[in-house]
């Protein structure tokens, strides 16, 4: 005779399996989350994986230095204005230069690192991207900027076109 | 069953394991793949191992390479891989990154071998202690290592060989076996100890394959490692040695040397205390304790306790299984509390090596026999279920239903953690082969090459940039 509330002898395997399962529950939607995304990667959709289809200035933006190198080793022009995906700078997607990319992200080294490797800061860019700097509130890049200007260069943020308009 | 041998009725369960673990380990290979190889600890290892003209002149050459570390394996297996990448025309990346995720892979096999699964309670157990072995961060820290081999895996996995030896009835080769996974473990690195303080443990518990021979064979061979390394004048390093931890802050080898070098035995029992409760509670992490600094500033991150909360939780139920299941005396305990005594013994000793400091990679031996114990005492709790009442039993499924899912969030955390590893490291060759510090590149013409071809490797590897991935994983994910 089982004590009340006691689990019989003839119950007790189906309410381990029960028990078994619930327990259970947490690694199997694990494994049915890393399946279906098993599944998407060999389908071609792969979430969480850099696109294919980076831009440079999309490089630029999220300070990925070595796809940065890697796609002007191959001959992409380092000062040419391509899209930029939405959430990865600004809200929405913009065509903008790497620089200006950079200087959107407030990332000093990479403004650094492009213009080391070939991304030009000279007459024609310098205003645009030190009023950028400034209004991204990016005081080490516009004092960076600053130490690149000639001595007789009179920064304004007048007549400057911003990559975006929001 | 009528009509079937037992043999089959526990080979469902075991297959089941199997695939469940394989499902979650392939992609989790994916991800270690992932990783290029790493500029800090693994170039020069590289570049060491393919610089002399002989296998028998590098052996002879690298037991003189530190005056702290004795591994000549180290070196070897580096030059070894260089020579498989050559002979089969791969990548060195893959050659290299392939046996990182190949030890991992032998790592969850020996785990599901000693864990022998073979009936259905057994698979409910394994569901809570695979995302334990998976998600403790000692597993992640080894996933990390940045060798060219991964030495700490490779422990890893000698250790638990030993293990799941020591669980067999004797055999005659076992001892030269034993003895051979620990010369090996040695040769790559000092944590190889580990391998002869499991099969000491094993000895201890009274465990049938460990036998006297297996034991003195195995102490002849670490006698003769401390010979080897004292006649090469090989110390081990000492407080000041490496950076570490001290309450909320990360000391530098200098300030620690400072701090606690004139009288170290505080500093010594506070690193062997928390590499314990590093194991047992997820805290500290390489000496600090988050908690301290969270105390501080305020509000703890969410992973923080996450990883507090299903750390006690589970070490509650390692703490509970050894009261309720030890106290009859060595004599009377069954061969599932002797394994439970080596695992809980195993990360006793394994928090002693922090002695000088605390790294999560050097407790990962102790790591892998957590979710041993683990998985010992979860079944042990599901078994007392049909003695119990309905409503303790649902209390029993809730609490264990919340502690495997938590551990199956921090194990799923270690892929993201390895993606951010894999973006780092990768960005890590910007430095390397520099256009305009052409004074800092080799000069010899083969290192030179070997550099070269690594980086133009790791250029065009793909990986995942932290911007592209959940932004809320930061605060759950990474400590």
């Amino acid at each position: 005779m089982t004590a009340p509330g006691i689990v019989s002898a003839p119950e007790t395997k189906v309410a381990q399996h029960k028990l078994g399962s619930a327990v259970a529950a947490a690694p199997i939607a694990w494994l049915l989350v890393s399946t279906v995304l098993v599944i998407a990667a060999w389908v071609g959709y792969r979430p969480f994986m850099t696109p294919a289809d980076l831009t440079l200035p999309e490089a630029a933006g999220v300070r990925d230095h070595l796809e940065i190198l890697r796609q002007i080793e191959s001959g992409v022009d380092p000062n040419r204005a391509e899209r930029v995906r939405s959430g990865l700078v600004r809200p929405g997607e913009y065509v903008m230069t790497p620089l200006e990319a950079a200087v959107a992200s407030g990332m000093l080294d990479t403004v650094q690192f492009l213009q080391h490797h070939g991304a030009r800061v000279d007459a024609t860019t310098l205003p645009g991207l030190l009023c950028f700097a400034k209004q991204q509130g990016a005081p080490d890049i516009e004092a960076y900027l600053r130490q690149q200007a000639p001595a007789d260069f009179a920064p304004g943020c007048k007549g400057v076109r911003l990559p975006w308009t929001d | 069953m009528q009509g079937r041998p037992p043999s089959v009725d526990r080979l469902k369960p075991a297959v089941l394991a199997l695939l469940l673990a394989a499902l979650i380990t392939l992609p989790l290979a994916d991800s270690v793949f992932r990783v290029p190889i790493q500029v800090s600890d693994s170039l020069e290892a590289i570049v060491i191992g393919a610089r002399y003209p002989s296998s028998w002149s590098l052996l002879a050459e690298s037991a003189q390479f530190s005056s702290t570390t004795f591994r000549p394996m180290r070196y070897e297996q580096a030059r070894w891989l260089l020579q498989g990448a050559e002979a089969t025309g791969l990548t060195l990346n893959t050659v290299f990154r392939a046996l990182h995720a190949a030890l991992m892979v032998m790592l969850v096999l020996l785990f599901l071998v000693a864990i022998r699964v073979r009936r259905w309670i057994d698979i409910a157990a394994f569901a809570v202690a695979f995302p334990v072995l998976i998600g403790i961060h000692t597993f992640a820290a080894m996933l990390q290592e940045a060798f060219p081999v991964n030495h700490f895996a490779e422990v890893g996995v000698c250790a638990l060989a030993v293990f799941v030896l020591a669980q067999q009835p004797p055999r005659w080769f076992f001892p030269p076996l034993i003895c051979a996974l620990l010369a090996f473990a040695l040769s790559v690195i000092e944590s190889g100890a580990m391998v002869w303080v499991v099969a000491i443990c094993c000895a201890a518990a009274g465990m049938r394959g460990m036998t006297r021979s297996s034991v003195v064979a195995a102490t002849v061979v670490l006698g003769v490692y401390l010979l080897v390394r004292n006649a090469l004048d090989i110390s081990s390093p000492g407080i000041g040695g490496h950076g570490s931890g001290f309450g909320g802050t990360f000391y530098s080898p200098e300030e620690l040397t400072r701090r606690f070098g004139a009288h170290p035995l505080g500093f010594i029992a506070y690193n062997v205390a928390g590499g314990l409760a590093s194991l047992l509670f997820s805290e500290p992490r390489q000496g600090v304790y988050s908690l301290a600094i969270a105390w501080k500033t305020g509000g703890p991150h969410p992973v923080l306790i996450i990883n507090l909360v299903s750390s006690i939780a589970t070490t509650a139920l390692i703490v509970w299984y050894g009261v309720t299941h030890l106290r009859v005396g060595r004599a009377a305990w069954s061969d599932t509390d002797r394994m439970f005594v080596v695992a809980c013994a195993v990360m006793v000793v394994n928090a002693a090596l922090n002695a000088a400091y605390i790294k999560d990679e050097i407790i990962s031996v102790g790591g892998l026999f957590y979710a041993v114990a683990a998985f010992i005492a979860v079944r042990g709790l599901l078994e007392t279920i049909p003695q119990r009442r309905r409503v303790a039993s649902a209390l029993i499924t809730l609490f264990l239903m919340t502690d495997a899912g938590l551990w199956t969030f921090r194990a799923a955390g270690v892929h993201y953690v390895l993606r951010y590893d894999a973006f780092k490291t990768r960005n890590d060759w910007i430095e390397v082969l520099r256009p305009d510090k052409r004074e800092d590149w080799p000069t010899d013409p083969q290192e030179l090459a070997i550099t070269r071809r690594i980086r133009d490797e790791v250029i065009v590897r793909s990986v995942a940039s932290p911007s592209f991935m959940p932004r809320w994983a930061d605060r759950y994910w990474v400590e």
